[in-house]
């Protein structure tokens, strides 16, 4: 019974995310410059391949950048919780009898959606234009790693969402940071073997660095299991991590009256 | 007083204020750090894509394409932003209605987030040398690139006046300014010199100063001397795109004045 109610909050949520985005967007700026500006930057990254001068070097950036999209997606958490919170509406999200995380959860799945359309369009693009011959199980593979990366970075994004209500005022900021952690540690633009060792660790409890890890092993057709394994892992870690921390917030805030 | 002299004097208080005004939110709102923050980041990403694969000698390329990236993305977002903030707070009725001169105003605020947002281009070289040492920054003729930079900021300044009246009259001016970058940099060359994209789009590119700056800027790298083209072409383009910001800001104004209709005018 509590699974069916905590669905249907979720399914509002994603309601109330999706009026959002109807609100900051009409068709046409959704189409041509949310998707045409999620896309250029898949490719911007994939012609850095090209000035490299190898195959391998437009592939490895297509596929990084093109996962990449959807992981930035669950950053953008931070910038609901500001805008849940300049718009009043956080008070009644405490006071309401409904569950705090499926409520926080929905509550930005539409950049997820956003993320994972532009990270699909990017591969099945990318792929045309800069000729890297991938087969369609290769193609499937990636899209359905590009569908799965929101999944499992949905916690992380949550995290960065809980740093954003006690400083709302900086909740761009943290959104960006996170973003270009994501970047630089995930193995996305460039190998984690690059890194100084003692940074590795970090790249490790990031799910986005074994959804990167298993896109790698489907181009080069080497086995997936295990990094497939790594990733929901540590994408559930992340999301237990989230919902304790949502839920002690919430109910902190029940009891003492104030939201921080 | 004469009226032109009257009409100096309030443009002259109108731009003061403008300039306060600007550094007052800059000053306060931690989120116009947000390209700042994000740049030391972005560079040692830039530059670690080439170095990883041993092309050391793409290094610059690199650290010039992520140095204009953050620069503009900061002057939109900052100029932007600020402008869209004004609008749904209501300070624009306020600033609109008043007797003062409204693109004065305005031209003192951009003028002060372009400057604003060439700190992460320093930042990204400081980040560059400490990183990754010198030789992976090494220029050659800094005088040719500080007259380069100089251009860009001209230029830059009217690109984003040139943006300000779609702050002014549209609601869903930041969709529109999400929209201004990778496309942008993709078609400019920003990292990857022009010559690389389909020889139809080059013509476009030709149109976008951060083409010239981004080509100035790595001739005066390499101490080719090579910057007149570009420095005379972001002068020039400066100056055709604060014509049309101004005159399209005056346009916008007069309507909205004389329709005493803002949102969604």
């Amino acid at each position: 019974m509590k699974l069916i109610w905590s669905l249907q909050v979720f399914a509002r949520s994603c309601t109330v995310a999706f009026a959002h985005e109807r609100m900051m967007h009409s068709w046409w700026t959704w189409a041509f410059l949310w998707m045409g500006r999620l896309i250029a930057e898949i490719s911007f990254f994939a012609l850095i391949g090209r000035l490299i001068g190898n195959a391998d070097a437009v592939s490895f950036l297509l596929v990084g950048a093109a996962m990449l999209a959807p992981a930035y997606g669950t950053m953008f958490v931070a910038q609901a919780v500001r805008g849940l919170m300049f718009d009043g509406l956080v008070p009644y999200m405490i006071a309401a009898p409904a569950p705090s995380f499926p409520a926080a959860l929905g509550r930005s799945v539409h950049w997820c959606v956003d993320g994972a359309v532009a990270g699909s369009l990017g591969i099945v693009i990318g792929n045309a234009i800069f000729n890297l011959g991938f087969s369609l199980g290769q193609m499937a593979g990636l899209i359905g790693l590009v569908v799965l990366c929101p999944v499992v970075m949905v916690g992380c994004g949550l995290m960065v969402g809980t740093l954003a209500t006690r400083l709302p005022a900086a909740s761009n900021l943290l959104s960006g940071v996170a973003r270009a952690i994501l970047g630089l540690f995930c193995g996305a633009t460039f190998a984690v073997d690059y890194l100084p060792t003692f940074v590795r660790p970090i790249s490790e409890i990031v799910p986005l660095t074994h959804i990167v890890r298993t896109a790698r092993a489907v181009t080069d057709g080497t086995p997936v299991f295990t990094s497939v394994m790594l990733s929901a892992l540590t994408g559930l870690l992340w999301v237990g991590a989230a919902n304790f921390s949502i839920r002690n917030q919430f109910e902190r805030s029940r009891r003492t009256g104030v939201f921080s | 007083m004469t009226a032109a002299s009257s009409s100096l004097r309030t443009a002259g208080t109108s731009f003061n204020a403008g300039v306060k005004r600007q550094w007052i939110i800059l000053r306060r709102l931690p989120d116009y750090l947000s390209f700042i923050a994000m740049s030391p980041l972005s560079t040692i990403m830039f530059i670690a894509i080439v170095r990883s694969v041993g092309r050391d000698d793409l290094g610059i390329n690199a650290l010039i394409g992520v140095s204009i990236i953050t620069t503009w993305q900061t002057g939109l977002f900052v100029a932007g932003d600020t402008l869209a903030r004004d609008r749904q707070m209501g300070v624009f009725e306020l600033n609109l209605a008043a007797p003062v001169s409204f693109r004065s105003m305005i031209l003192g605020r951009i003028i002060v987030a372009a400057t604003y947002s060439f700190i992460p281009f320093f930042l990204s070289i400081g980040v560059a040398r400490l990183v990754f040492g010198s030789g992976v920054v090494t220029i050659s003729d800094p005088a040719s690139m500080g007259v380069v930079l100089l251009a860009t900021w001209f230029a830059s300044l009217g690109a984003l006046l040139m943006m300000s009246p779609i702050s002014v009259l549209s609601g869903r001016s930041t969709a529109i300014f999400n929209g201004l970058s990778y496309p942008l940099f993709l078609l400019a060359g920003i990292v990857v010199p022009i010559e690389f994209l389909p020889g139809w789009i080059r013509p476009f590119s030709s149109i976008l100063f951060m083409r010239w700056s981004a080509e100035g800027l790595r001739n005066g790298a390499a101490g080719e001397g090579a910057i007149a083209r570009p420095v005379l072409w972001l002068i020039l383009s400066g100056i055709v795109m604060l014509a049309i910001g101004a005159t399209l800001l005056q346009v916008v104004i007069d309507r909205m004045r004389s329709t005493g209709t803002i949102t969604n005018a």
